[in-house]
């Protein structure tokens, strides 16, 4: 599919998720750590937060890639620096499913 | 007269040109889209960081909401949910003129006006309902 149409797609996606998402993370400071555990190493814990972030860093990777293209000029280092956010959205990724799943 | 003919391609200059524009409310509602866009990313690339110390021992989640208690987090953090939320209801006003809605000169203005509105009230709202403010 068309970078636009996947863009506004995740876009929507965001509404909800950035709303269920605030309800837990702004109580996060009275959560106690064995309550915060237990959430996250459950199965619908895990994998809401691995596919709620996924999402996140999905929408994320694609308009950093709109917003360096309409500022970087230079052909060569506007394909290089897309790539190194592309890297850096999927090594953010790997990782919280990592410390997700090692809980 | 050939080489006029051929498309320049590598050499064009890119949009937009914020140095000669004159700031409008729907240019600097267009722009502040893109910036809190970007420091969003930031966030959620960092994110995993967070999560690491939170989850890692009951001390290192103590020394995280020992942190997230300071007061000089606390106005990062507002700031931040200010433009988590900003970003989401001027995301919603993209939607909807990608849908054809409201992109007249006029409803452009109301709908920007309408943005600033609820993000600063969602935001107030959230901060004064978990106790922060």
């Amino acid at each position: 599919m068309e970078h636009w149409k996947l863009q506004r797609i995740s876009a929507i996606l965001m509404i909800p998720i950035v709303v269920l998402s605030l309800t837990y993370i702004m109580n996060i400071t009275s959560i106690p750590h064995e309550q915060l555990i237990n959430d996250l190493s459950s199965i619908f814990g895990f994998l809401t937060s691995v596919i709620f972030i996924g999402f996140i860093l999905f929408h994320s990777s694609m308009g950093l890639e709109v917003i360096i293209e309409d500022y970087i000029h230079s052909q060569g280092l506007q394909n290089n620096v897309i790539s190194i956010s592309k890297l850096l959205h999927i090594i953010s990724f790997f990782l919280t499913v990592l410390i997700l799943a090692s809980i | 007269m050939y080489r006029l003919l051929i498309m320049n391609t590598t050499n064009r200059p890119l949009s937009p040109h914020l140095q000669i524009y004159r700031p409008q409310l729907t240019s600097v509602l267009s722009i502040s889209h893109r910036m809190t866009g970007f420091a969003l990313s930031l966030i959620i690339l960092f994110s995993p960081i967070i999560i690491y110390f939170l989850t890692y021992s009951s001390e290192t989640h103590q020394i995280m909401i020992s942190i997230f208690q300071s007061i000089f987090i606390k106005v990062i953090f507002s700031f931040a949910l200010f433009g988590l939320l900003y970003h989401l209801c001027n995301g919603i006003r993209h939607l909807a003129w990608d849908a054809g809605y409201g992109l007249d000169l006029d409803s452009s203005y109301k709908s920007g006006y309408a943005v600033l509105a609820s993000s600063i009230t969602f935001t107030l709202l959230i901060l004064i309902f978990t106790g922060a403010l």
